[in-house]
């Protein structure tokens, strides 16, 4: 017997406890990562709401999930490298014994072999001692032999050893781990990459079903390795992801896959061109089917997640918008099929679905101009935004996806060198957005919801200045307001392109936005922004001429005055759907215009919009009592318009008083009574300034006066009052 | 994007935290020896295993840290988009 098959039992345990300690080591830091990584997603989601938040916090949830599967096969290789120094030690424990025993018996052999031999050879030899010496040799034979089985069961215990803790190590990444083993290492070898991505793609093919554990290995593995997903995904293309979406989807039997093939499809597409990133997004729309429903999800819906997931390049919801938007002309029948409400499974009342539409409109919000030219490019522009804006049912999806995109192209940022062409084409999109939306029936407070109704009063506080210096402009306010008037923007007054909306609409449009006191609030802001802008204007170094001064100031007012219908009539009319608080609420906000102090920061500070939007409602209701007496209160809760034209009357007439005192050489005005030229007096202004105030309020709330009350319809050529609008009575 | 309802300030940690997962990568060369464990099918079978788990655990560390990026960049783009709308009447 060799020296090698004396020792079945080689190897130094040793090696493999240190390496489990440092395997140990590895997964322990994993697991730590995964703990905090679950800790922040509260804050998160408190932090980040609505649709884009939760699928932020979704994807932060299925990265973490994925890692516990890691941190547990960690575990299992740590285990088995501790169970296989245990047992090897045991074994070489008993395989000392063995050997010992057995080199004990061969070297007693031996010695009985030569003492038979020389009992043989020797004649004189009682025959009984040859007999016991035959007898001592034929035992430690024995002997031999018994230790040399158990060498030899050693041997096969030690093999049945290796190869059970080489079977448990090959599977301990968990599930597809063997059959990614048998692409990867092939022979003994480690093959390409790329040979490795033709044989899955293969298999998938072939038996997608079959393969979606190695497909949940391989993504477990590489869903961030931009080349391996790029090649991966331009393999599979659309119908292939869509198929395997199906399968891996939520709802269906592998649900743990959707999360890491959201994550690939990322890795993959921001790698792209945008031209390739629309043609991908427009070959998922072509490629789903929506009739099937894997288990509880429809194509739509699975696309719908797909595109939400956390870094999706906005130009493939861009592409994928465009051929939903085309086939709402090639093919009526299954763009409806497409959009039609999901609903919500039997049993799950509070389960929500967000819509692809919606989706894909707070994707291409992302990047305003090209959402924009799109539109644009159509044959029909006008149609296209009003169709989207005025028809599309956005209720379940509580509007916001086309808030969104309001709000983002509102704010563009507008290059005036090139001429004025996008902001022309900014206020062409936004008028036709905002006049569809407010003249449509399920546009309202309940459906419409909190965030949506800050994108949108923040993207018609952009054209506070276009609203101002429209409101009383030459033109019939029952008609559209024409697409040019003399606006104050940049510090200057100027003829300019302005909103080309109907007046009723937009105040509807604002009006349902304005019933959440997010949204009243931030619009506030930016309209006591403006105001302040006017009048420091009016009163700087170069100051406008008389007249233009008081149309500058009677229109902020008139805002104001606009905005108080806007909001109390859809607040007065929706009635059955606000509380009185929160009707109170909105009146306190309003009178005291947007001027909210951030708790413990210096007195007197006025915040921007960006804290203005993050002011809860029940924070305003705490904050507002602490800036009003209860007299104030009192005379709001009686009369907010009043004590909303009051507070602005105050605050404009201070700012006058400061600034007209200082003023050389003073404005000048033509007395009426006696004739002759005096100085203005903060009187000649405060007269207009509260007239076109209560004007404004009264236009845009009372039928008595005229046109601007009402609301054209975006359904029909229909006109109806923004009472009956308000009270639910339209459909 | 157009939804996010609180400034940066308070997702300020998250995004610390998640990125910093970025640094937690280990590379590719250190996998332990248990070449003197007196098997080739046990090493080989190990370094395989080592090997698929520690991309998986690199694949882990950097979903974290990618989720941080676009955590930033939406808070970023609020942050940008409102600040330009506060100067747009000055």
């Amino acid at each position: 017997m060799s020296g090698m098959e004396r020792r079945p039992d080689n190897g130094v345990p040793s090696v493999c406890d240190s390496a489990a300690e440092q395997v140990r080591g590895i997964c322990t830091d994993l697991a730590g990562a995964a703990s905090t990584a679950s800790s922040l997603a509260p804050t998160v989601r408190t932090a980040w709401q609505g649709q884009a938040g939760n699928a932020f916090c979704g994807s932060l949830d299925a990265a973490t999930e994925s890692s516990r599967l890691t941190v547990a096969a960690w575990d299992r290789v740590k285990d088995e490298l501790v169970r296989y120094a245990t047992r090897l030690r045991d074994i070489q424990a008993r395989g000392d014994q063995i050997r010992s025993a057995l080199s004990s018996a061969e070297g007693s052999l031996s010695t009985a072999k030569k003492t038979l031999a020389r009992y043989e050879k020797d004649d004189d030899t009682a025959a009984w001692r040859i007999t016991h010496a035959r007898g001592t040799v034929a035992s430690l034979t024995d002997d031999i032999a018994t230790q040399t089985v158990a060498l030899d069961n050693l041997r096969a215990e030690r093999q049945a050893l290796d190869s059970d803790v080489a079977a448990a190590l090959h599977s301990a990444p968990g599930a597809g781990a063997a059959a990614w083993q048998a692409i990867a290492y092939r022979n003994g070898r480690t093959i390409p990459k790329t040979d490795i991505l033709d044989e899955l793609l293969d298999l998938l093919d072939r038996d997608p079903t079959g393969n979606l554990d190695l497909l949940h290995q391989f993504l477990l593995m590489h869903s961030n390795d931009a080349e391996l997903m790029g090649t991966f995904f331009d393999g599979l293309g659309a119908r292939g992801l869509i198929d395997l979406m199906r399968r891996a989807g939520p709802g269906g039997t592998a649900t743990f896959i959707f999360g890491l093939l959201a994550t690939g499809f990322v890795t993959a597409s921001s790698g792209w061109s945008s031209d390739k990133q629309r043609a991908f997004g427009a070959a998922l729309v072509n490629a789903i089917d929506p009739d099937t429903v894997s288990s509880l999800t429809s194509d739509q819906e699975l696309l719908a997640r797909l595109l939400a997931s956390p870094g999706v390049p906005p130009h493939v919801g861009l592409g994928a918008f465009a051929r939903l938007d085309e086939l709402r002309h090639l093919n009526p029948t299954r763009f409806a099929a497409i959009t039609a409400s999901l609903g919500a499974p039997s049993g799950a009342a509070d389960y929500t679905i967000e819509s692809l539409a919606n989706t894909l409109f707070l994707l291409i919000s992302q990047i305003p101009g090209e959402a924009r030219d799109y539109f644009f490019s159509r044959s029909d522009p006008t149609e296209a935004v009003a169709y989207w804006y005025g028809r599309h049912p956005w209720a379940s999806d509580g509007f916001t996806g086309p808030a969104a995109l309001l709000r983002a192209i509102a704010n563009e940022p507008v290059d005036l060198a090139g001429g004025d062409e996008q902001w022309k084409a900014i206020l062409e999109f936004c008028s036709t957005a905002l006049d569809n939306l407010g003249g449509r029936p399920d546009y309202n407070t309940s459906n419409v919801n909190p965030a949506a109704a800050l994108d949108i009063a923040i993207a018609i506080s952009s054209f506070i200045p276009e609203i101002a210096g429209n409101i009383f402009g030459d033109q019939d306010r029952s008609t559209f307001t024409g697409v040019a008037a003399e606006v104050f923007r940049d510090g200057l007054l100027q003829n300019a392109p302005t909103l080309d909306a109907q007046f009723g609409n937009l105040a509807r449009a604002l009006g349902v936005a304005a019933t959440h006191p997010s949204a009243l609030s931030a619009f506030l802001v930016q309209m006591r922004a403006y105001g302040d802008a006017v009048l420091a204007h009016v009163t700087g170094a170069t100051p406008p001429t008389l007249d233009q001064a008081r149309a500058l100031l009677s229109s902020v007012s008139a805002v104001w005055g606009f905005t108080y219908a806007a909001y109390s009539v859809e607040a007065a009319g929706d009635a059955a759907r606000l509380s009185n608080s929160s009707r109170a609420l909105l009146d306190q906000i309003f009178a005291v215009g947007g001027l909210i102090p951030v708790p413990g920061a210096s007195a007197g500070v006025g915040i921007g919009v960006a804290a203005a939007t993050t002011v809860a409602p029940d924070v305003l209701a705490k904050i507002i009592p602490q800036i009003l007496t209860d007299e104030q209160l009192l005379e709001i809760r009686n009369n907010p318009k009043t004590a909303g034209r009051d507070e602005l009357n105050t605050r404009i007439s201070d700012a006058l008083e400061t600034a007209l005192s200082g003023m050389n050489p003073p404005y000048t005005v033509v007395d009426l009574g006696t004739g002759l030229v005096r100085p203005v007096t903060i009187d000649d202004f405060a007269k207009n300034i509260g007239e076109a105030y209560d004007t404004a309020a009264a236009a845009f709330s009372s039928e008595e006066t005229d046109g601007a009350y009402s609301v054209l319809l975006s359904h029909s050529d229909e006109t109806v009052s923004r009472d009956q609008m308000a009270a639910g009575k339209v459909n | 994007m157009s939804t996010l309802t609180v400034s940066g300030d308070a997702v300020a940690e998250p995004v610390r935290k998640l990125r910093e997962c970025r640094s937690m990568i280990r590379p590719d060369r250190s996998i332990p020896s248990i070449s003197l464990c007196g098997s080739d099918d046990v090493i080989q079978a190990f370094v395989h295993a080592f090997q698929m788990i520690r991309q998986q655990d690199a694949n882990a560390y950097t979903s974290w840290a990618n989720l941080g990026d676009q955590l930033d960049a939406a808070v970023d783009s609020m942050t940008c988009v409102d600040a330009a709308l506060a100067e747009s009447f000055r």
